[in-house]
């Protein structure tokens, strides 16, 4: 009973002792982030010296170890593009190590390889080379820059099309709207959302004072950015009802195939089938980028590297280089 | 049929609108049962309840699709029992603290900071543990630092407030003499606080427990944030690797999923529901003991 009681009695006085720290864990949050971020130095990796990780990346220390591969959650567009065109399958199946840390959203993508040495991550590259948090690599020796999406040579990376019915052709309403989305104020809105623009020098947008309705349906990756499109028009035009369903790009060209819909909208290059009933117009360049972090001194990866390093099959940084 | 008094009327009044509210609780419960249970059940019995809760391959996107949530049962359990390691030792300690020890100046600062670490939001805990938490982890102890050990510790500091704030409640209802009955036959303040009010206390401070429970096995935003998210099975001593709990799966995939997917995904909210009954069974047996004895 006596032994019993002083156990009790150490880990209670232990427990009080650490009472002040629990409490203030919550409200003095900025104090401690000050003491825990710094240490991370004198651990694991080799003395940095702290420079601006962008253009000294020759002193930054090789990671080595293992590879912490981090995903975005199953339904994602950007993983569905981004396994699609990397080809992180096998047979025809997303095939995601499953090992990956899925990181529900792009911030969450961004927060969690800038603060992990030995993360590889991907992201839209609107997003990824405006964060200085992270580092944007090269694949297969090209960066993602506007000027090698628009020429094609940087892979990773999907055009967002529009297309209608050749033989109905566009209602007036409808050919607004699209002149619209390749006039100055429509590329605009492509630029705001972290997409490439397909038009350059874009023609000012004229208009106003049209009503009616368009229907608009298609891959679900596009129509984020239909809405965003269909918004800035109806402010021109308040009278103009724009209908946008993300039905999938199938769905989409079949509607407009069958006069369902005015516009379909499509998250990969039409095949050749569909162009015999159906006009191609590239809107947007969707690019993903691959980002490590800062202290990684990895400037490039081939696309079979970055494949093997999402299908779990190379693990180690080592083997990755 | 005489004239009623005017405060027969008021009474009435104040009887239907305290009735209303009441029942408006009861009404809510109600319905998301019927929602759960309408929309998860066909799913789950026509993907087989057996393989559903089973299954250990969540492969949602594949064709065919494989929808097995025993990874996700067993990673709330984990977190749920690390926060519960981390959480309530501290909590009760220190609700004993509070109630019985504590000078009245530290007290005076003790207590709304506690109130304010309940009113934290639960995503920037998230955000906490994502920018300090998962680093420390991942210096200290190895892996990627998106782990159980981060979620338990995360969830653990998320549910000291609950946990404090009702046991403390609960052993401040102790009649005092209690404590000075034993104080007289002898004991000291420590022995008189551990051994007659807190076993007196026992079932409030129980309740703390319970709840802790509750709000570590449903919470979702941190969790997602710092757990790794990985659907697979892992083993106790895994405890530095990724996990994903049922209420992360959810949250993940809802906004993208349709048909069977989005189905599996309701079906992984009634498991959860079935889980939170099954502790508030389990609880009010507890109480039940209790008053027998």
């Amino acid at each position: 009973m006596k032994k019993s009681l002083k156990w009790i009695l150490t880990a209670a006085v232990v427990c009080v002792a650490a009472l002040p720290l629990a409490a203030c864990g919550g409200d003095d949050a900025p104090t401690t982030t000050t003491a825990a971020t710094n240490p991370p130095t004198s651990t694991n990796t080799p003395p940095v010296t702290t420079a601006t990780a962008q253009e000294t990346t020759a002193d930054t220390p090789a990671v080595t170890g293992q590879i912490a591969v981090i995903a975005r959650e199953e339904g994602s567009g950007t993983r569905g593009a981004f396994v699609e065109i990397v080809d992180v399958t096998i047979e025809g199946n997303d095939n995601t190590t499953q090992e990956a840390v899925v990181a529900p959203g792009t911030s969450i993508m961004m927060t969690t390889v800038a603060e992990n040495p030995s993360a590889i991550g991907y992201a839209s590259t609107g997003v990824a080379l405006n964060d200085a948090r992270v580092r944007v690599i090269d694949i297969d020796g090209v960066s993602p820059t506007v000027e090698n999406m628009l020429n094609g040579t940087y892979p990773i990376q999907r055009p967002f099309i529009i297309g209608y019915n050749v033989e109905d052709g566009l209602s007036p309403l409808a050919q607004d709207f699209v002149d619209f989305i390749f006039s100055a104020q429509g590329q605009e809105v492509v630029a705001n959302r972290g997409y490439v623009p397909t038009s350059q020098n874009a023609p000012d947008f004229a208009g106003g004072g049209l009503t009616g309705t368009i229907v608009v349906n298609g891959s679900s990756s596009v129509y984020s950015l239909m809405q965003h499109l269909s918004e800035a028009y109806r402010e021109i035009n308040p009278d103009v009802t724009i209908d946008v369903h993300g039905a999938g790009t199938g769905h989409g060209i079949s509607a407009a195939r069958d006069g369902l819909a005015d516009i379909a909208m499509s998250s990969r290059d039409l095949r050749e089938s569909e162009l015999e009933f159906m006009s191609s117009l590239s809107i947007a360049i969707d690019g993903i980028a691959v980002i490590v972090n800062p202290d990684n001194d990895i400037e490039n990866l081939s696309l079979a590297a970055v494949r093997n390093i999402f299908l779990g099959e190379v693990d180690t940084w080592e083997n990755a280089r | 049929m005489g004239k009623r008094p005017l405060s027969f009327y008021k009474e009435l009044f104040a009887k239907i609108l305290f009735g209303i509210a009441a029942s408006a609780a009861v009404f809510a419960v109600g319905l998301i049962c019927v929602f759960l249970f309408s929309q998860g059940l066909p799913a789950m019995a026509e993907m087989g309840i057996w393989q559903f809760l089973t299954g250990t391959e969540w492969r949602p996107t594949w064709n065919p699709p494989l929808y097995g949530i025993l990874p996700m049962i067993v990673g709330s359990l984990y977190v749920t029992a690390g926060a519960i390691l981390f959480g309530v030792p501290i909590g009760i300690f220190a609700a004993v603290f509070m109630a019985e020890m504590c000078p009245k100046g530290v007290y005076r600062f003790l207590k709304p900071a506690i109130n304010l670490l309940a009113g934290i939001p639960s995503v920037v805990f998230g955000y906490f543990g994502m920018v300090i938490l998962v680093p420390f982890v991942r210096e200290n102890f190895g892996g990627t630092g998106n782990s159980i050990l981060t979620a338990s510790i995360l969830l653990g500091m998320m549910i000291l407030p609950t946990v404090i704030t009702i046991s403390e409640s609960a052993m401040r209802a102790v009649p005092r003499h209690i404590y000075e009955g034993a104080v007289a036959l002898g004991a000291s303040r420590e022995r008189a606080v551990f051994f007659t009010i807190l076993p007196a206390a026992k079932s409030g401070v129980m309740a703390a427990v319970v709840l802790g429970v509750g709000r570590a096995i449903g919470e979702t935003m941190a969790v997602r944030m710092v757990a790794g998210n990985q659907a697979i099975l892992r083993a106790p001593n895994e405890f530095l690797m990724g996990v994903r709990t049922m209420t992360s799966n959810v949250v993940l995939e809802l906004g993208y999923a349709y048909g069977d997917h989005r189905a599996a995904l309701i079906a992984t909210g009634v498991v959860l529901f079935v889980f939170v009954m099954i502790i508030n069974v389990l609880f009010s047996l507890l109480k039940k003991k209790e008053g027998a004895r």
